[in-house]
Parts: structure tokens; C-alpha cells; sequence
């Protein structure tokens, strides 16, 4: 069995892993690039002053998605975020963007924006990052029927947002 | 939910190039370690003195313990919890109602924790992960512990004790139960 520890091979192997999807979802609670950067570092800084190792990449990604959440629910304690992130603002962070795509990516961070802090990232892993049930309650250290209930209430929350958008 | 065009795009985000920079400049600030070790009279004679300062070094004064409560510390002043019974954890019909006070801490050092009633939880306050449990705790680092006592009915003093190499604090949690309202205070600092 192989151990992941952090050496400096291991760290750009974790980030080229994980970075993407650490950063969308904290993208989906903070709402604004910079501090989504900055939330996905003081990750990476926690995992190195932890030395923290891993028996696979499973128990590497779900740790980093854990910290990741409740470093972006700390941030939002202490600060207050808005509740969209501007259109060119995402573009920034997309490969060959278009007009239509960042669009279409800020509208989805918007709806997110109106998912209850608690729901969101089950929401974001499951339908937007497309994990099962199963890996996202791994991820998120919470049992499969919590998982459900939170894309339940997520699914209410959701829809609720886009019946008013559509007004 | 989200349609294949919105799933698409919201995966089409990607982490900016200067985080991945930032990230790994974090690692070359990391001290490694030195497997190389050159031995010269000089680095001998540096490492004998080290160990005979060992003594010394360990009688300064250590970083002390700091335990808050929602950010605010605890001192000798009673710090209110919560009043008209509000944290009563739900319990159905069959349990004795309890009562959960959320307290922060820093141990520099490893730190015995223990109360005189009820039972703890503790949890790395970082990465939520769980570390201990129960009347005694072990625990070093930034954590949050979980003080779970049967709900009183009458005016309850709680005691919360902590040892970190000998140096000893207590903390006195108290139940008014005309006002229903929880109160934290330090009492003892040895």
C-alpha cells in the first residue's frame, strides 16, 4: 500500500488532483475568485504544517474537500460575501471562454448562492462535480442519508431560486 | 437539476495559474530536512551545548493554554453560554435531556482534559476531524471541545480541569435555574 505524503513531488500531484475542484467549490460559498484562492491555499498550508498523510487519493480528496469547507464556512462567519460573482470575474477562470459559457457558469454559481450553506457542497459534489452518493458522503464525513437529505433540501432550495429568476 | 450545458460550464472553471504558484512556493518555505550532516569541531561542539542548555530551555516560560468561548476568553468574570434554555440538545422521550457548551482552546502541549460530570467530545478545530473522547481527554493543537451534561434542574456547578505538564487550570461551568442561563468561568490557575 502506498503512502501519500507531502513531499514536493506529492504537492503538485495533490494540486493537479484536487485544485479544480477546491476551487469551484469554495468558488460556490465565497463568491469571488480571489478569496477562493485564498481559501484553497490556507488548505494547502494546513496540509503541510500537518503532515498529514494518506492511504489513497479517496482519503486524500475527501480530507481536502472537508478542510476546504470549513475553511470557506470560517470565511463566511467572519466576512460578509455577496451573492453572485461578476461575468468577467469567471471568465478569468475559464480555458477559451465564451460569452455564453461564463455566462452560464455565473448563473450556475448564482443558484448555488442561494443554496443553504449547510446543502451547498453536498450539491456541488454530487451534481455539479458528479460523485455518487457514496463518495460524497465519504467526502464530506457524513453518512448517505444525510447526503440525500442535504441534495433534497439543496433540490428545493434550488429550484425555489430558479422560479424566481424566471420571473 | 443542473442541465448538461450548466454542468459544463460550471466544470469549466478552473483553478487560476497563480494559486497553483502560490501553492507550491508555500512548499519551498517548508524547512526540510537535512540529511546531509557535516560534523566539523565547531558543529560538534555547537551540538554539546544544545544538550546541556535541554534543562534550561525546558524551565522558560511556556505558551499558555487560551480557551474562548465564541471568541470572547474565558477569565474570572462569568461569561454567559446561553440563557432561557436555549443549547438543550434535542432528546426524544426515553433520554435525559442534555445541555452542550461549546468551548475553543489552544494547547500548545499535550493537555489532559477532564470534568467532573458529563462526557467530552473533542475535535481538531482546523479539519473537524474527531480526536478523543469521554470524562478524560488528551488533546494538543487547535481544538473544539464539546462539554455534554444531563440537563439539571436546579442551580449545578460543573467543573472542567485541564494539565498541561503539571500546570493545572479549572474551569467552573454553572446552571442558574431561574433564568435557565449557563455561565463559564476560570476559577483556579495553578
Amino acid at each position: 500500500m502506498s503512502i501519500i505524503r507531502n513531499t514536493k513531488a506529492d504537492i503538485a500531484a495533490i494540486y493537479e488532483r484536487n485544485a479544480d475542484t477546491l476551487f469551484r467549490l469554495a468558488l460556490s460559498y465565497l463568491q469571488c475568485s480571489a478569496d477562493a484562492q485564498d481559501a484553497v491555499q490556507d488548505v494547502f498550508a494546513l496540509y503541510l504544517k500537518k503532515t498529514k498523510e494518506f492511504t489513497d487519493t479517496s482519503h486524500e480528496k475527501a480530507w481536502f474537500v472537508r478542510v476546504t469547507v470549513n475553511r470557506c464556512l470560517d470565511l463566511l462567519r467572519r466576512k460578509k460575501v455577496r451573492n453572485y460573482i461578476p461575468i468577467d470575474e469567471i471568465a478569468e477562470t475559464i480555458a477559451q471562454p465564451t460569452d455564453e459559457k461564463a455566462a452560464l457558469a455565473a448563473e450556475v454559481n448564482e443558484y448555488l448562492a442561494k443554496i443553504p450553506e449547510k446543502n451547498r457542497a453536498a450539491v456541488v459534489l454530487h451534481y455539479l462535480e458528479g460523485y455518487s452518493v457514496e463518495e460524497t458522503a465519504e467526502m464530506l464525513g457524513i453518512s448517505e442519508s444525510a447526503v440525500k437529505m442535504r441534495l433534497s433540501r439543496g433540490r428545493e432550495a434550488l429550484k425555489s431560486a430558479m422560479e424566481k429568476g424566471k420571473l | 437539476m443542473f442541465d448538461s450545458e450548466q454542468t459544463d460550464a460550471f466544470r469549466s472553471i478552473s483553478a487560476p495559474m497563480e494559486l497553483k504558484e502560490k501553492v507550491l512556493a508555500l512548499e519551498q518555505k517548508k524547512p526540510h530536512n537535512n540529511r546531509r550532516i557535516i560534523l566539523s569541531i565547531s558543529s560538534a561542539a555547537a551540538c554539546l551545548l544544545l544538550v546541556a542548555a535541554i534543562p534550561l530551555l525546558s524551565r522558560l516560560p511556556q505558551k499558555n493554554p487560551a480557551f474562548t468561548v465564541n471568541g470572547t476568553a474565558i477569565g474570572s468574570d462569568a461569561l454567559l453560554l446561553n440563557e432561557n434554555n436555549s443549547g438543550i440538545m434535542a432528546a426524544s422521550a426515553r433520554t435525559v435531556q442534555k445541555y452542550m457548551a461549546e468551548i475553543s482552546a489552544e494547547f500548545p502541549e499535550n493537555t489532559v482534559i477532564t470534568v467532573s460530570d458529563g462526557s467530552l467530545e473533542l475535535t481538531d478545530t482546523d479539519t473537524n476531524e474527531f480526536i478523543s473522547g469521554g470524562a478524560e481527554c488528551t488533546a494538543k493543537g487547535n481544538i473544539t471541545i464539546r462539554w455534554i451534561v444531563d440537563l439539571p434542574t436546579e442551580n449545578t456547578q460543573y467543573y472542567l480541569t485541564t494539565d498541561t505538564d503539571g500546570k493545572k487550570k479549572t474551569f467552573e461551568m454553572y446552571y442558574e435555574s431561574a433564568s435557565g442561563a449557563w455561565y463559564i468561568m476560570q476559577t483556579t490557575d495553578k
